[in-house]
């Protein structure tokens, strides 16, 4: 029951979250699509938690008890994290899907490395990038210079931190 | 046992070690160090989960649900793990961060460019199988890779995000093309 209370709960956010995107996609989406699920995850719960103390004829259709509705919860926020985590790939063009793409609409014929270049340039690649760190507030223009936020200054020193105890590279 | 919270322990246990074995196996390994240590710190994780469930003697539904929550975080790490190696935006903050007085555009694509981006990506889908270099030419390989393409383009459809990407001339889906094969 609490793994299909879940999945439903996740379900219902996704479909606002899809309503939403087709009315109008939010300037800042990142942090919408974090915000849509953990809300409509958090008010359905509770909710429902209301439906079930409330409703006798519910009862034994809905979790019940802390541990339950814990799980619950915990699940659910656990399935949003997951699409959540997905998102980017789906919201920008993801330069590893555009290359496989590019290179299944060739076909048989394929691709030079110089036409690659010239169709995933700077003004696909880069430039829409930089709008976004704009647009999402993690980075700010000064003077026609382009200068990290606080909110970037520290999801740049998170990840500096994750690929300093994995001694990798700068990534990208 | 754990006032019925023992699920949530265990799920906690299993994460816990998917991120420590993810890291040590990154560290040790030198070639193909993302994708081995996603591995071993997936199936460490799991190990740990599933030792700690016999040992409790935890409920088959608590157990069930410990082994979702499991799955659908280690399938975060490897996303947030992904971003730290191949995130645009990661890069271009770092960039920016190392360059407290700020940087022009031209200077920031200068750092971090296209080039660079494709040059990275092409290396990967090779080394993973993805695509072959034939001579001088690039090929798909591998029907997986169209599948992943397949299922992103679906759900950019369904979101209505536009894809930035140009038509080819010789886009074997174009109508034109169609027509002459």
């Amino acid at each position: 029951m609490t793994i299909l209370v879940s999945g439903l709960l996740v379900l219902l956010a996704f479909l606002v979250h899809v309503a939403w995107w087709r009315v109008k996609k939010p300037k800042a989406p990142n942090r919408a699509v974090v915000l849509v699920f953990f809300g409509c995850l958090v008010l359905g719960t509770g909710m429902l938690v209301i439906a079930e103390r409330t409703c006798p004829a519910l009862q034994g259709y809905l979790p019940a008890g802390l541990v339950q509705w814990t799980q619950v919860l915990v699940l659910s926020f656990a399935l949003a994290a997951a699409y959540i985590g997905t998102y980017p790939a789906i919201e920008v063009d993801s330069p590893t899907v555009l290359i496989v793409d590019l290179l299944d609409r060739a076909g048989p014929n394929g691709l030079s490395l110089d036409e690659i270049y010239s169709t995933l340039n700077d003004d696909v690649l880069t430039l829409p990038r930089i709008a976004d760190l704009l647009t999402e507030n993690l980075a700010a223009e000064i003077d026609g210079k382009l200068v990290l936020t606080h909110q970037g200054r520290s999801l740049a020193a998170l990840f500096m931190g994750w690929q300093a105890m994995l001694r990798s590279g700068k990534g990208g | 046992m754990a006032g019925g919270f023992d699920w949530l322990f265990i799920a906690v246990a299993g994460c816990a070690c998917d991120v420590i074995v993810y890291v040590i196996t990154f560290r040790l390994s030198s070639r193909a160090r993302h994708s081995r240590a996603l591995l071993a710190g997936a199936c460490g994780g799991l190990a740990v989960l599933s030792a700690a469930a016999m040992a409790i003697g935890i409920a088959l539904q608590n157990f069930a649900v410990a082994i979702l929550v499991y799955f659908c975080f280690a399938y975060t790490i490897f996303h947030v793990a992904q971003m730290g190696q191949t995130a645009r935006r990661v890069r271009l903050a770092i960039e920016l961060a190392a360059a407290p007085a700020g940087l022009t555009r031209s200077q920031l694509i200068g750092r971090y460019n296209a080039r660079e981006m494709v040059d990275r990506r092409l290396a990967r889908l090779i080394h993973g199988g993805q695509i072959r270099l034939v001579g001088s030419r690039y090929y798909l390989f591998n029907s997986a890779a169209r599948l992943m393409a397949a299922i992103i383009r679906t759900l950019k459809i369904i979101l209505k995000s536009q894809t930035s990407l140009p038509e080819l001339a010789t886009d074997r889906h174009s109508p034109q093309q169609r027509k002459l094969s």
